[in-house]
């Protein structure tokens, strides 16, 4: 669902985005949404890193797939993995899984 | 023996790495309807090959579809696919949840439910000798795109040495 934001502008970047929306073959309306959109990206994506968001969470809010979240996380060097203490947990469990598999094979 | 129950993340990673289907054949390996949707459908809309590595695995059952019985609703933090993992892992307990979500991790902690991530499951199959080492490092030589740079040389050193 779509909803309108107010929003002030410093009169100096017009001319800037009028030049975009030329080059681009758009309108002023669109190159600023897609001003947002890429910044927005970068945070959601940020806040997956964090631990903050699901990725499922990110690729529903950035209304992209769950492949779209890691490309854009790979374009600008994010690493969207396991937090170290996470990585140990996950390492003890692989231990006990293994010294499952020894004792059914024994 | 083991359930292992993979969200999209890892499917995708794993996917990614090429171990997936190694994985499937290795353990059992299941996944809902909704993961698939975000796996499959997603990736195949988007033209993402490893879609079409996932469905082949599915239709040819060796990634089990299974429906869990609870619905959990959604919350400002997780989505669908991975509730629907938990609510999954709730009913079969003993599973693993194979995942490399930090926020999912975190809830998975809150009920001790037993998790893996995917570069593990790599490390998993070496040592229970279903992969080379040959294969394994090619493996993580893939997925290195998705993990930290020193997670991926200690994995390499500890995988070279075995």
């Amino acid at each position: 669902m779509a909803v309108v934001y107010p929003l002030k502008l410093k009169e100096e970047i017009m001319p800037i985005i009028e030049l975009k929306s030329r080059e681009e073959h758009t309108n002023k309306a669109i190159v600023l949404k897609q001003l947002i959109y890429h910044s927005l990206e970068e945070y959601v994506v940020t806040l997956c890193a964090r631990g903050r968001l699901s990725v499922g969470k990110a690729a529903e809010i950035l209304d992209v797939s769950i492949y779209d979240v890691h490309r854009i996380a790979q374009e600008k060097g994010i690493k969207l993995t396991a937090a170290p203490e996470q990585l140990q947990k996950s390492r003890k469990a692989a231990e006990n899984v293994l010294k499952r598999i020894k004792m059914a094979a024994a | 023996m083991y359930n292992f129950l993979l969200d999209a993340d890892a499917l995708i990673k794993l996917a990614h790495s090429g171990a997936l289907r190694k994985v499937c054949e290795t353990f059992s390996c299941i996944i809902t309807p909704e993961v698939k949707r975000e796996t499959v459908e997603e990736g195949k809309k988007r033209l993402y090959p490893d879609a079409e590595v996932i469905e082949l695995l599915i239709q040819e059952q060796m990634l089990q579809l299974v429906v869990p019985q609870e619905h959990i609703e959604p919350t400002p933090q997780l989505h669908k696919g991975e509730l629907s993992i938990l609510s999954l892992a709730r009913e079969r307990r003993g599973s693993f949840i194979v995942t490399d979500d930090q926020k999912f991790i975190r809830e998975l902690e809150k009920e001790n439910q037993e998790f893996l991530v995917p570069v593990e499951m790599i490390v998993i199959l070496r040592k229970a000798r279903a992969i080379n080492t040959r294969e394994a490092l090619e493996y993580l030589e893939k997925m290195k795109t998705y993990i930290r740079e020193e997670d991926y040389l200690k994995l390499k050193k500890e995988l070279e040495g075995l």
